[in-house]
Parts: structure tokens; sequence; C-alpha cells
């Protein structure tokens, strides 16, 4: 019996040990890795990429502040992260890559090819945001924002603020994936400027197919919102025709909206879409002449909001036939209205440039605040 | 009295044999096979499997608690039937030595990309071998746990509702499909499992009503499967399905959570307990044949050998691609075992039966 429990108790401890050991394997010692929060791209003289790093430094000399930039020209991105690894003490690794930064200049080339490493690496997340800077973004990682945290957190803080206020959409890795390879829709990314001080988000860059072609205002990116999909708090500023005040304006907030296509051809072979958005916010600041209180008053208000916003809507639209980029995904309603053949013999983006747009706001004040 | 399997615990270990790894590929299959709303094709496996189950009815009916081998040898010389339990031993235990393989490689692929592979899988034997060690009964109770440890992430799917857009899945049904019967042939395996009812003959009374056991886990299964390939098809765009080869692990990868990044690494842990309770009970099933083979083999011996015979085995195919191969190969061949074994011992059950009557009308 002795025997019997002595034998298990040694299978016992070897597997443990087992267990124990496997450990051993590949070890991570978090004093000896550099995490990379941002990797940028610019392009590079003959063809080849700038390849930028940004590394946050742990440890009680660093604090949370400071960080390590590292910069090369290179052929492709993982070959970027080997010259830069023979630059530094630390053990690069992509675990904890947060933000992806593409300079604008490149982005207009097309940006998929230098994605792959991205979608390919297993130890990149598919959460990891993905932006356009206007300018090199080598010049932002290698600034230093006084008045804000290192730029990696600077950055990531303030494009999460962003889109979970609505002001931006969310654009990860998947997200682009996504809307890239869909028939029926063109990709989007927050575009970033850097200000002096501070970043700034400054615009929504609008594709078609893998290439930058345009951009949408900051002023304006509410707007996409509410052609784009259904949102719950966005706010919007909007100027009204002048009365007799002078210049009128009103701004709304915490608007949720839903929106509905509708798409029709026309006989002669022209697509019509028909959109309806439906809308409703609080009016936190209004400078005019009408009354609120008064319901003919507000009705008129909420009518004159409707149209305005429909008509920066429509310009929006424009916009994007102009540039052929089918950014707000009318084109998946398209291909549901018609059969799975004509969907693929049709030139949806061409198509889109000529389509009649019908965009309607029906907008809803909810209430207008302490003062009446 | 002997011990017998309960109703439930034969549902949910069936249950947690089926639904494995196979969840993280076979979006991406439909997609591949089948196209726009590929996941209508786990449908039509449902309903073949349900048709596949009906054939061990009469084995169940006519077998009167006798196990499959008896029914076999009753009729055939056990020698003439060595080849043929060889066969379906190696079946079942490749199906369960790859199931783990698989699971190591995907497990390189998020984890621990410089890892031999062959260290996992021989920590997965051994604990494979300790479950097994512990018999039918044990297993199913162990089943039991592991169910409850891994099932509560189906509700992470919830996750996804406001990804998710029926724009996206298309009003097509199988457009831009290609060889659709490979497809079948591919995702048809994640349903495979119910057969090991067979040989819990001895080991159930009326109360356990196997057969029905083999529906109901198929059956929760297909609810699981359909509801993971419904989510894929709204929240991936068709491309981007047919692109990645583990969709379901991207899903697990977009929640976030404010205190924990790429969380989907301690999901996949989770896994570990479906894919133990997999192989554990293909390796029951295959080591009662092994036992057929040679009587002097005790149980465990028999386990043992086999356990270490097809983890071995299952270390040849070297890279990721080779062992999905290896799967997908061993998968065709465990359909054929499904559909082959029934029909083979309804027939001997008929046969006895019609020799049985002639005795008697002899006298």
């Amino acid at each position: 019996m002795a025997v019997i429990k002595s034998r298990r108790a040694i299978l016992v401890l070897a597997l443990l040990s087992l267990a124990v050991l496997a450990g051993c394997g590949e070890q991570r010692v978090l004093e000896k890795l550099g995490f990379i929060q941002i990797v940028g791209y610019d392009k590079g003289p003959n063809g080849q990429l700038r390849v930028s790093f940004y590394l946050p430094k742990f440890g009680p000399e660093f604090g949370m502040t400071k960080g390590e930039y590292l910069s090369t020209i290179a052929r492709s991105s993982k070959e970027g992260k080997t010259k830069v690894g023979r630059q530094t003490n630390w053990d690069i690794v992509s675990g904890q890559l947060r933000n992806v930064l593409i300079s604008d200049s490149l982005a207009r080339e097309g940006v998929w090819p230098h994605l792959d490493t991205l979608f390919r690496d297993p130890t990149i997340s598919p959460r990891v945001k993905i932006s356009i800077v206007e300018g090199e973004v080598a010049d932002i990682l290698g600034k230093n924002y006084e008045q804000h945290p290192g730029v990696s957190t600077y950055l990531d803080h303030l494009l999460e603020t962003e889109i979970n206020e609505e002001a931006i959409p969310r654009v990860s890795l998947f997200e682009f994936e996504r809307d890239f390879l869909d028939d029926g829709i063109d990709a989007v990314m927050p575009i970033i400027k850097d200000a002096g001080q501070h970043l700034e988000v400054i615009g929504l860059a609008v594709f078609r197919v893998d290439k930058y072609v345009g951009k949408i205002d900051s002023d304006d990116i509410p707007i996409f919102s509410m052609l784009y999909g259904d949102n719950k708090k966005l706010d919007i500023y909007q100027a009204m025709d002048d009365d007799r005040q002078g210049p009128s304006h009103v701004m709304l907030g915490s608007v949720k909206s839903s929106r509905k296509v509708k798409v029709k051809r026309l006989p002669s072979g022209q697509f019509e879409l028909e959109l309806r958005i439906r809308a409703q916010g609080l009016v936190t600041e209004y400078r005019g002449d009408l009354l609120m209180t008064n319901e003919d008053q507000r009705k008129q208000l909420e009518r004159a909001i409707s149209e305005k916003l429909a008509e920066r809507a429509e310009q929006l639209i424009s916009l994007l036939q102009e540039k052929k980029s089918e950014s707000l995904g009318f084109g998946k309603y398209v291909r549901n209205s018609m059969s799975y053949r004509a969907w693929k013999q049709l030139d949806w983006r061409e198509e889109f440039s000529e389509a009649k747009i019908d965009c309607r706001v029906q907008f809803t004040i909810q209430n207008f605040g302490k003062i009446r | 009295m002997r011990e017998k399997l309960a109703h439930i615990h034969v549902v949910i270990m069936i249950y947690m044999v089926e639904a494995g790894l196979v969840l993280f590929r076979f979006p991406q299959m439909e997609a591949e096979y089948f196209g726009t709303n590929g996941w209508v094709s786990l449908l039509i496996c449902f309903a073949a499997a349900a048709l596949n189950i009906l054939l061990l009815l009469p084995v169940h009916k006519m077998a009167q608690g006798r196990s499959i081998f008896d029914i076999m040898e009753q009729s055939v010389p056990r020698l003439l039937l060595l080849p043929f339990y060889l066969v379906i031993a190696a079946v079942w235990g490749m199906t369960a030595s790859l199931a783990s393989k698989e699971y190591v490689h995907i497990l390189k692929l998020v984890s621990f990309p410089t890892v031999t592979p062959a260290l996992f899988a021989l920590a997965i034997g051994s604990l494979a071998y300790y479950l097994y060690g512990k018999g039918i009964y044990n297993i199913a109770k162990a089943a039991m746990i592991f169910f409850f440890l891994s099932a509560w992430m189906t509700l992470l799917l919830g996750y996804f509702i406001s990804e998710f857009q029926f724009a996206r899945m298309t009003p097509f049904l199988f457009q831009g499909s290609h060889q659709m019967f490979v497809g079948f042939l591919n995702i048809f395996p994640a349903y495979l499992g119910f057969e090991l009812v067979m040989l819990m003959i001895p080991y159930a009374d009326g109360k356990t009503k196997l057969v029905r056991a083999a529906f109901l886990s198929t059956f929760f299964a297909a609810v699981l499967y359909l509801i993971v390939g419904i989510v894929c098809f709204g929240v991936f765009s068709l491309q981007q399905l047919k692109l990645v080869p583990f969709p379901v692990l991207d899903l697990l990868a977009d929640i976030r959570f404010p205190f924990m990044e790429r969380i989907e690494n301690v999901f996949y842990g989770f896994f570990l307990f479906s894919n133990i309770v997999t192989s554990t009970v293909y390796y029951w099933a295959a080591s009662q044949f092994v036992g057929r083979i040679s009587l002097r083999l005790n149980s465990k011996l028999a386990g043992a050998l086999i356990i270490a015979v097809c983890t071995c085995v299952s270390l040849i195919p070297d890279t990721l691609m080779e062992t999905e191969a290896w799967v997908r190969n061993v998968g065709y061949a465990g359909i054929g075992v499904a559909i082959g074994l029934p029909v083979v011992v309804t027939g001997f059950l008929l046969l006895q039966k019609g020799k049985g009557r002639y005795g008697r009308d002899q006298k």
C-alpha cells in the first residue's frame, strides 16, 4: 500500500513539475520588455516606410509620463520593428499596442498592404485603434506634450473619450478590416493633427477601397454619424438663419437618432435613396427669436432645425459622391434590394456617385433647459 | 446494484464532446464553402445528424442491455472482427488526440508562439488519462462540472447585440458558395459525438434514454452553433469571415473590459475543459475496442495504450495546417463510423432476431 501511495505521489509531483516547468519555456520579464503602444507609418525614401514606435517606460524612475520614441526606415512594419530592436535595450513586444497612426500622404496611396502584419500577428489585438495623421506621424511621436501624460496615454485617452462621447465612430483594426472587405461600404478613420501644445481630432477620413480620398470636418462628424447609423448622444452645433437679433444658432445635446434607408431604382436605371432620419434631443444653447414655450414657435424651430440638418446631410453626401466613397454603407441596402447576380454586376461606387439622394430629417426638441 | 448513467449526465457529456474546438473554426468554413448566410448549412447538418441519431434507435431498442461487442461477436467470430475493431479504435483515438493537438496549436498561435506543442499535448494526454482512469460514470460527472465552468461563456455573445447588423447578413442564401458537399463533410463532424452512446448501453438502464440524450445534446449543440453562426454573419462581413481562420477568437478579442486587455487569452483557457471531455470520452470509446481486441488487457492498460499511441501519432503533423488536414480526414472517417457502425450492428441484430424466430418456429 505504501509503495502504491509513494508511486502516486511521485507521479503527481512529476505532473506538477511539468506544469510548473512549462512556465520556464517562454519567459516574459516585465522589466525587460518594451511594450509598443503606438506604431506609426510615414512615407520613407525610395518607396520605403518610416516606421515609428512609441514605448512607455515603466518603473519608479520614469513615472508614467516618459516614453521612448524609436524610428527607422524600413521596407515593412516588422522589418522596422527588428531594426529598432537594435537601437534599444528593451525586448520589444507588440501585445500592448493600442494605436496605429498612418500619415495622410501614405494613406492616399492605399493602406491595406501596410496593415497585413497588424491583422496577421496574433499578439496584436483586433481592438487596436487606427487613425490618420495630418502631417508626419514621426513628428507627433517624437514630441513632448508637456501638459499631458506620455503621448501614448494622451492619444489613447483622447480617442477613447471622443469615441465614448460619440464624437467619432470607433475604428479599430476589426472595424476597418470588416468594412474594407465588405462590398457595400467603405471604411473611415479619424484624422488627428498636431496643434502645437495639443493633439486634435480634426475630422474623419473617408476611403475609396483602401485609399484616403476625402475629409469630413469635425463639425460635420455628428451629421455623418446620423447618416451612418443609430446614435445615442450626439452634440450638434447648428447655425440658423439670421433673425432680428442678428446671427442665430442652436446647440443640440444628447441627440438620439435613427436612420432608415429605402432604395428605389428609377426607370432610367438611376438609384434613388430615401433617407429618413428621426432625431430627438435637448436644446442646450439657443440664440434667436423663437419662444420655445410657445408650441407653434417650438414646432417652427424644430422644422427649421430639421431642414438645416437635412441640408448639411445632403452636402456631406454630395462630397462623398464626388469622391466616390461609400463610407455611409448604403450599398448594403442596395445589395439587399436586388438579386445577388445583379449586385455582382453592379459597379456600386460609380452608381452611388450618380444616385439621387432624398434626405429628410425629423428633429424633435425633448426639452430646452432651465430657462424659458 | 451497479451504478447506471443518469440521463442528464449523458446529455451534458455528449454536448461537451460535440461543442468543442470546432466552434472557433466553423463560421469560417460556412463562409468559405456556403457563402452568404452560410450559417443555414448548420441546419442541414443538424438534420443529417438527427437522421443519423435515428439509426441508433434500433440498436438501442433491440440490444436489450447487451454491448455492441456481444451483439457482433454472437454472429461473427471475434477474430474476424478484430481489424474492424482496430479501425474504429484508431479513428476515435485519433479524434481524441487530434482534438488536443489542435487546441495546443491554437494556444501556440494565441499565447505561446515559441513553445513546443508536444509538451502541451503530452500534458493534456496525461490529464485525459487521469480522468479516463475514473471510469465513465465519473467522466460524466466531471463533464457536468466542466460544463458549468465553461458554459457561461455563451452569455458573452450578448455583448455583440449592439454590433450586429441584419443588413450585413444579406438576404441571399448560399451565394458565392463552392464545393458545398466538401463544406458539409467538414462541418458535419461538429455534431459527431452522439454515436458514442452506442457503447454506453451496458452502463445505462431504461431511465437513461440514451438515444433521447444523444438527440438532446446534439440539439443543444446545434442551438449553440446556430447562435454563434448568426452572430458571426451579422458582426463580420462575408469576405472578412472567409479571411479570418478563427472568427470566434476575434469575437472574444473584441470584448472590452476596463481592467484587462487581451481577455480572449483567458477565455480560450476555459475551452480546455470541453476539450478534455471531448478527448477523454473518445479515448474511453476507443479503449472499449482495444479492450476487446486483447481480452487480457485491463481497462486502465487499454486506456493508457490508446492514449499513449494516439498522442504519439498526433505529434506527427507538425504545423497547424497539417494538424487541421489530419483533423479533417479523421472527421471524414468519423462520419463513416457514425453512420456505418449502427447500420452494421442493426444488421446483426436483425439477423439474430430472424434466426431466433426461425429457431423457435422449428421447435
